[in-house]
């Protein structure tokens, strides 16, 4: 080959730098689309049925960071339906309640769920109480 | 000087020495930070704490000191983690301390969780006691209990003022897990996948629900074999787990490779091995500090 060596050193490095392309498109990493997660979560109709032994009682579920239900109730006994993820790991509900009376008294919360399962829990206080209550269908 | 000067100095000086006497403190010398404040809050004016692991420090890699050696010597009582966290200087420790200075291993009197043969990983692979107690707080409690009765085996003189500090840092930590208990049911139950650095949340994962998936082992010197960190991935991705939480003990190429093929963003930083500097100051900050960035990053 002929010319100058300058040119032709310039000549060998554009053809290594051009062959940088082909072979960095051969070796890089293949981005696939992310795999979908299967995490467990299915939105059920979730029956909630509250009773109180004592009157007048106010109380507020949270679930999730959010109010679920809030109830100045003036009868022992209250349900409601709710459209929530329940998934099989459970539910956390946070329950806060006061009573008007200081004897002691207590909340009692059933989840019902569409297969006819029911998990309940009971809350006990004096004038108030505050507890966050796990329902798992495995419990 | 006057018989009469004589005599005030005299009562002075008597005064001092009685006054003295009458706040005798005990000297504890800390092996872990969160001992530190327990000992502290417990202790009050009764008794002097020296750290001699500081906060942000790795009780893990910490060697023992000719000063710190020192330290311990000169005390009455000596805290341990326990659990096997000083397994690597307790011997040395143990045989330079004088006779009368005790020497209380508090994670040793309150039950563990333990990691190996149980998880069928590694078939004949010894049980390892997890030594990262103080990561759950009704287990941050008993070891409370722990030091109280020890304060008041040493000092029967104020075990009222002992009795009385231990109740009230008891009502401030039923007070903190009612608060995690809050924060934590703001995440959904299936969303509670914790990929972490060091398998260090363990007694948190029973206390609050979570499940560890963690890079490390149960020290921040174990390097993480190549099949695992490419298990470790493919659960992040199964459970769509949204952040993990890495620590800078973590080989560097080995974090970017978990959150590049994973997907999942770095959740932040967490205070795994005790207090640190910044919100993990007091055990209260870093509980809040681990537990906000935790469910925020996850939600």
């Amino acid at each position: 080959m002929r010319g100058s060596p300058l040119v032709q050193a310039g000549l060998v490095v554009a053809a290594l730098l051009l062959l940088l392309i082909p072979l960095h498109r051969l070796t890089q990493r293949e981005q696939r689309p992310p795999e979908p997660p299967v995490v467990s979560s299915a939105s059920k109709q979730v029956h909630l049925a509250v009773r109180t032994t004592a009157l007048p009682c106010r109380f507020q579920i949270t679930f999730l960071g959010k109010t679920l239900w809030v109830e100045d109730a003036s009868t022992p006994e209250l349900a409601k339906d709710f459209d929530i993820n329940f998934p099989k790991e459970g539910i956390d509900l946070v329950v806060d309640v006061t009573w008007e009376t200081k004897a002691l008294a207590a909340l009692e919360i059933t989840v019902s769920l569409p297969d006819g399962n029911a998990m309940n829990k009971t809350l006990w206080g004096q004038g108030t109480a505050n507890e966050v209550l796990t329902f798992r269908e495995d419990e | 000087m006057g018989l009469q000067s004589g005599c005030k100095v005299f009562c002075v000086c008597f005064l001092l020495f009685s006054t003295a006497k009458l706040q005798a403190q005990i000297k504890v010398a800390s092996f872990s930070t969160v001992l530190s404040e327990i000992a502290e809050k417990v202790g009050g004016k009764n008794v002097t704490v020296t750290s001699l692991i500081k906060p942000g420090q790795d009780p893990h890699e910490y060697q023992l000191t000719p000063g710190d050696l020192s330290a311990a010597s000169a005390s009455d009582l000596v805290l341990l983690s326990g659990k096997g966290m000083e397994a690597t200087y307790l011997v040395n420790l143990r045989d330079a301390l004088l006779k009368r200075v005790q020497v209380l291993a508090v994670g040793d009197q309150i039950p563990s969780l333990t990691k190996g043969a149980d998880e069928g990983k590694e078939p004949g692979k010894e049980e390892t006691e997890d030594p990262h107690w103080w990561n759950s707080i009704s287990e941050t409690e008993k070891a409370t209990v722990v030091v109280r009765d020890a304060f008041v085996h040493l000092d029967g003189q104020h075990i009222a003022d002992y009795q009385a500090s231990a109740t009230a840092y008891l009502a401030a930590l039923r007070e903190l897990d009612s608060w995690v208990k809050r924060k934590v049911a703001e995440l959904p139950r299936n969303q509670r996948t914790l990929v972490t650095s060091h398998d260090a949340f363990q007694y948190f994962a029973k206390d609050y629900g979570f499940q560890i998936d963690s890079i490390e082992g149960l020290t921040t010197d174990q390097e993480p074999s190549v099949g695992h960190v490419t298990a470790i991935i493919a659960e992040i991705k199964k459970q769509g787990v949204k952040a993990i939480f890495l620590e800078n003990t973590l080989n560097p190429k080995v974090s970017v490779e978990i959150t590049r093929e994973s997907g999942a963003r770095s959740g932040g930083s967490l205070y795994a091995d005790g207090l640190g500097p910044g919100d993990g100051e007091t055990y209260a900050g870093m509980f809040q500090h681990n537990v906000t960035t935790i469910v925020d990053a996850l939600k």
